[in-house]
């Protein structure tokens, strides 16, 4: 098909997609009932009534109508007005934008090395087909996918604190924070240790499983006989057609796994506490925090529908299907 | 293969540019040279005495005006300084007064202060800046909403001199030295500008000046630490430690870790569950004392002729009902399996260790767990024993919903027992979560529920746990949840309000302790511990007491162990 | 393979079943020593098989019965993601046209969204509102409404398939009404695939559950098996170093959405000898194979 056309076409898909996740984010923040200011100031302080009264108008929750509100509230969204968090009293924008970094390197960190190992994997298993090792690897792959994602988790925290001595959560010592990154290098990476392993032991089966594929087909196309005429290893065959191969599927599933990484983010966050947004997110549900919480799922789905679309971009470059007008 | 290491490149390199910028902004310029961390060295040869603390929570705000957390006000205690405090003991003494004296109709109070008082900025605090504060609030209670409820009464505050303070109410105030703890001196140039609601409430007041034994260093909210160096001129001597590291953990656990391999040195609030593997740890010394947190089994009290009129049971207006109900309550077993043995037997609404023991009506007796008693007393009030284990009077079954908060740790487990033993009875129960939020409302003053559990965190005065049961109180936004509605209770409330002498003061609490306990409203459960740890093998010269080992007294006495 | 998987999903279920009948103490009963105290944390050492929690209850008792729980919740919520998924499948695939196009993009849009977050967002706000559901329904509704896409994709490629053949246009021809086509000749045809990948379907239903239990969205008078990892985590079972408590749920929660897996795989290799498990045919296809499975 052509170029154009398909591009297009995602546009207005990724379009259409945040104008839903928008919509809902909207509906939903309008029907919560729910008594915020109980939420936020508990059951230990002594604040008269009226006080009381004059803080819920505080904190907006005189709820607009539809349809001249949603065009209202679309508009706050645009300029970067998410609302106030409740319980942390600040702006959502700006404690999003804090946090948003320490995710990144997290799940960036974790998809490249499960696309590293995935692939080497791969590689092997497809190469040693039906032996034990490859047995293994598909084993694990399989199992990998039917564990919890918090469990194995948890399971690592464990063993990696009482056997290595790495630490329990956080992103670095206390004594270590505020100062710029490049000075403490080495207690990030102690601290991201456990959380990235545990991100890619969950990621790589399918980027192996894709890797081996690419690797059976090869091995059985004819131009292998030619290569090997023509006096190239099997090795080097291999990898120039395998990886050519593997390449598109590998490009749609890191785009398709963008949406589950950040669920799985947000469930390793909370296992390591480690301060990103999936924790932010979790925080925000378990203390009632709904603009927090609002304004959370709207930057991560806006994030991952964005995602997607540069990847569909990508792949317009990259299917030999999709012509060059 | 060039794309793919044209892409490997590009996440990399993303990775690696992201990881420059950092997740945590480094702190603002500090107020003084030195930064966070032991690891500084400072003018002198000896190395600074950092105590670091770890809470699982974080100041709301540090603008006293608008602060709700317990946090805040940690902090402020440390920063800040009141004319009165209340001691470790319990009883409240002068802290920036020297002395007080008040008229013969309790309507003056006079004020002196102590010498040599300086604000952090090393200007004298006089008691102008006092009377300064005391107007502000009383001019803006809304923007003031947090501290707003203790200047009710106040007509006026004056500074006739540079060290005295008098305030005039419009009637005796019976807990003046209380309510003035919670109204600290705030350096007036602060404040001044702000005199609207809202402009007030936004002020975030990060560089915040008192005259307290501590003054603020930094707070990075991003990074969730706050950050106080030791004042050198407080006015009651300096803190032997030169600085506080506080250091906020999402989780209990990772906290606990911390501490062991002494990352922090001091924990706030371990949760009962984590509390007993601290005994095991080498180094650590748990402490847990006393605390004034009590649970509490609400039994809907509205009047059934009160408009509008309650959804509940008919059976609980049974005083015979809410008797048999007492019966079947195994508080002993409550502390131990739910609270750990943290905890103990709760009866009256004024818990124990509040004021210093003062105001606790020990004169109660508690009803004993007894559910063969139970059955006995619902026998004879005509409730009789059905083939389904539930009994009935008439079209009346003894049938309640037992609701709480299903996020909460131990309700739903307290739930669990209670319908065990209700059950031994003849009384069923229904367990049900009800989101907070959404309880508060169904409450009050919706007044549709049978049974709830929950819990409060009373202040050092009773007043405020009292005003629960008051019939006032009892509106949208009020705090009484069980709809008690009793006028003998409510006038003995404004009585007790405007007793200055104690002991009259007490004998009036004494019999509203007694009137709750009997029409039981509430079946107090039992009163939670408080629970603190240390390393002892690096700090000593805690103070122990109800009011936390974070106390600015003990701060003031904790040092380094040689 | 299949056997595997069949193995692990009927000890499940029999388990699930058998509950009361496996265990001699009830759910919420306290487990006490000799003087009367609650037992709280206590190593299988102290109290066999698998120790007790942090209210001193039996973790055996509490896996034994969290199964009836994860398992109702998962395959009801498998279940009507099964059903929601054929009917916009049948719909799409035979009536095609404009309802095709509207399924598809309704697939693709929700395939995009964040699944968790989504999920997450929806539960926090229909339990605050005031309607008196049990957590457990919202978490059913909220599954099962939101992963009925592979199905129905799976469902209307099929049905596209069956379209084409000759039986389908005579009857057409000869006046039969559309329900009854479907009814007589196209479902029963697809029947075995949508069982098939309902078993998948249910593999993901329990992985999603258990997080979004773990995450507190669950039912605490009811605990799931991750409802009881929420409880481990929260009440410091790791500083308790209480690895009876959180081990075995999580070994449970991987028991039983493994043998679904390995069954539902066997049973659509068996059933669907067209759609290969090929991961490098053209990229609709591969979407079909990968959205079914997304990671709980």
């Amino acid at each position: 098909m052509e170029r154009r056309a398909y591009l297009a076409r995602k546009l207005l898909l990724a379009l259409i997609t945040i104008l839903v996740v928008v919509t809902i984010n909207f509906v939903l923040f309008r029907v919560l009932p729910g008594d915020p200011v109980r939420s936020v100031i508990g059951r230990n302080v002594r604040i008269s009534i009226e006080t009381q009264m004059a803080l819920r108008e505080q904190f907006g929750l005189d709820k607009p109508v539809f349809p001249d509100q949603f065009l209202y509230t679309l508009g706050q969204w645009l300029r970067g007005n998410l609302g106030i968090s409740w319980s942390l009293r600040r702006p959502v924008t700006e404690v999003l934008v804090a946090k948003l970094g320490n995710t990144l390197i997290l799940i960036g960190l974790g998809q490249v090395l499960s696309i590293i190992f995935g692939v080497a994997l791969g590689l092997v298993a497809g190469w040693k087909r039906k032996t034990a090792i490859d047995v293994a690897a598909l084993t694990f792959s399989l199992i990998a996918w039917a564990t919890p994602t918090f469990w194995l988790g948890i399971i690592l925290l464990v063993a990696g604190s009482s056997w290595l001595g790495l630490p329990t959560g956080g992103i670095l010592s206390p004594a270590n924070v505020g100062k710029p990154l490049y000075t403490v290098l080495p207690d990030l990476a102690r601290h991201l240790v456990l959380p990235t392993l545990t991100l890619t032991i969950l990621y790589l089966g399918e980027y192996m499983l894709i890797m081996r594929s690419s690797i059976l087909e090869v091995l059985s196309e004819d131009y292998i006989l030619t290569a090997k005429a023509k006096g190239l290893s099997h090795w080097q065959v291999l990898r120039r057609h395998a990886l050519k191969n593997a390449m598109l599927p590998i490009v749609t599933l890191i785009a398709l796994n963008l949406g589950f990484t950040v669920s799985g983010a947000i469930y390793i966050e909370t296992v390591f506490s480690y301060d990103g947004l999936g924790k932010l997110f979790q925080t925000a549900l378990v203390k009632h925090d709904f603009p927090l919480l609002q304004g959370a799922f709207l930057l991560l789905a806006v994030s991952v529908i964005i995602a997607n679309l540069l990847a569909d971009i990508l792949y317009a470059y990259l299917d030999p299907r999709v012509k060059a007008s | 293969m060039r794309t793919i290491r044209v892409i490997s490149t590009l996440l990399l390199g993303s990775v690696l540019l992201l990881s420059a910028c950092g997740p945590a902004a480094t702190p603002a310029a500090p107020a003084e040279p030195g930064p966070a961390g032991a690891t500084e060295a400072p003018a002198e040869a000896a190395e600074p005495a950092v105590l670091t603390v770890g809470w699982l929570g974080v100041p709301d705000t540090l603008n006293l005006a608008y602060a709700f957390l317990v946090e805040s006000f940690t902090i402020f205690d440390l920063v800040y300084a009141g004319l009165t405090t209340q001691a470790p003991t319990g009883e409240y003494v002068g802290n920036l007064a020297e002395s007080w004296t008040h008229s013969e109709d309790g309507l003056t109070w006079t004020f002196t202060l102590k010498d040599g008082i300086t604000w952090h900025n090393g200007e004298p605090l006089t008691a102008a800046d006092v009377a300064w504060g005391l107007n502000a609030v009383m001019t803006n209670p809304d923007g003031w909403a947090a501290v707003s409820n203790y200047v009710a009464g106040f007509s006026e505050v004056t500074a006739p001199d540079e060290k005295t303070i008098q305030i005039v109410t419009e009637y005796p105030v019976s807990n003046m030295e209380y309510r003035l703890s919670w109204i600290y001196a705030v350096y007036p140039p602060d404040f001044e500008a702000f005199t609207g609601v809202e402009d007030l409430q936004n002020f975030t007041n990060d560089a915040i000046i008192g005259a307290g034994p501590f003054k603020m260093n930094n707070f990075d909210k991003d990074a969730r630490i706050l950050i106080l160096d030791a004042y050198d001129d407080y006015f009651g001597g300096r803190a032997k430690i030169d600085q506080m590291i506080f250091q906020s953990y999402d989780s209990s656990d990772a906290m606990i870790q911390a501490l062991k391999v002494g990352e922090i040195d001091m924990v706030l609030d371990v949760p009962p569950s984590g509390f007993a593997a601290l005994y095991e740890v080498e180094g650590v010394k748990p402490v847990r004392v006393e605390g004034s947190y009590f649970n509490e089994l609400i039994i809907n009290a509205v009047p059934a002729d009160h408009d509008p009129a309650p959804n509940k049971n008919p059976a609980l207006d049974d005083p015979e009902v809410r008797l048999a109900i007492a019966y079947c309550l195994n508080k002993q077993d409550l502390v131990s399996v739910v609270a750990q043995d943290l905890g103990a037997v709760g009866d009256t609404i004024v818990p124990p260790n509040l004021g210093g023991g003062y105001w606790h009506n020990p004169n109660i007796e508690d009803i004993p767990f007894d559910t063969v008693k139970a059955n006995e007393i619902l026998e004879a009030a005509g409730y009789v024993m059905g083939s389904d284990g539930v009994r009935a009077k008439g079209d009346v079954r003894l049938e309640f919903r037992l609701q709480f908060d299903p996020d909460s740790p131990i309700y739903p487990r307290m739930a669990d027992m209670l319908t065990g033993w209700f059950a031994e009875a003849g009384i069923k129960t229904t367990p049900e979560g009800v989101d907070a939020d959404s309880l508060y409302v169904q409450m009050t003053p919706g007044g549709d529920f049978d049974l709830v559990l929950w819990g409060w965190g009373p202040d050092p005065d009773p007043d405020f746990i009292l005003s629960v049961m008051t019939t006032d109180q009892f509106v949208d936004g009020g705090w009484s949840d069980s709809g008690y509605m009793n006028p003998a209770y409510d006038q003995l409330y404004l009585d007790q309000q405007q007793i200055v002498d104690r002991e009259a003061r007490r004998d009036v609490i004494y019999e509203m302790q007694r009137m709750v306990f009997e029409d039981r409203p509430y079946i107090v459960l039992y009163y939670e511990d408080l629970l603190r740890a240390y390393r002892s093998d690096r700090f000593t010269g805690f103070i122990e007491s109800p009011i936390g080992i974070e106390s600015f007294q003990s701060m003031l006495q904790v040092e380094p162990v040689k | 393979m299949g056997m595997a998987g069949a193995f692990l999903v009927l000890t499940a279920l029999a388990i699930a079943i058998l509950a009361p009948m496996l265990s001699p103490y009830s759910p919420s009963e306290v487990i006490r020593d000799e003087e009367g105290r609650g037992m709280t944390f206590a190593s299988p050492t102290i109290h066999p098989p698998l120790g007790t929690d942090d209210a001193g209850r039996d973790v055996a008792t509490q896996l034994v019965y969290g199964a009836r729980i994860s398992m109702t919740v998962g395959f009801t919520a498998g279940l009507i993601a099964m059903f929601v998924g054929s009917l916009f499948g049948i719909s799409a695939g035979y009536f095609g046209g404009r309802i095709d196009n509207l399924l598809m993009r309704t697939t693709d849009v929700l395939l995009v969204i964040p699944d968790l977050p989504l999920m997450i967002i929806l539960v926090a706000t229909l339990r605050n509102l005031e309607l008196h559901i049990s957590p457990l329904v919202v978490l059913i509704l909220v599954i099962g409404l939101l992963y009925w896409t592979s199905t129905a994709r799976l469902i209307r490629s099929q049905v596209l398939t069956i379209k084409e053949r000759q039986f389908v246009a005579r009857a057409r021809a000869i006046g039969a009404g559309h329900f009854h086509i479907i009814r007589k000749h196209i479902l029963p045809q697809i029947m075995p695939l949508i069982v098939a990948n309902t078993v998948l379907i249910l593999s993901t239903a329990i992985l999603v559950e258990s997080g979004l239990a773990f995450l507190g969205l669950g039912d605490p008078t009811q605990p799931s098996w991750g409802t009881m990892l929420n409880f481990a985590f929260n009440r410091n079972a790791i500083s308790n170093g209480a690895w009876w408590f959180y081990l075995p749920p999580g070994l449970a929660i991987v028991w039983v959405t493994l043998g679904c897996v390995l069954l539902g795989n066997v049973l659509e290799e068996m059933l669907n000898p067209r759609l290969t498990m090929h991961h490098l045919e053209d990229e609709s296809r591969m979407v079909a194979v990968r959205e079914g499975q997304p990671r709980g």
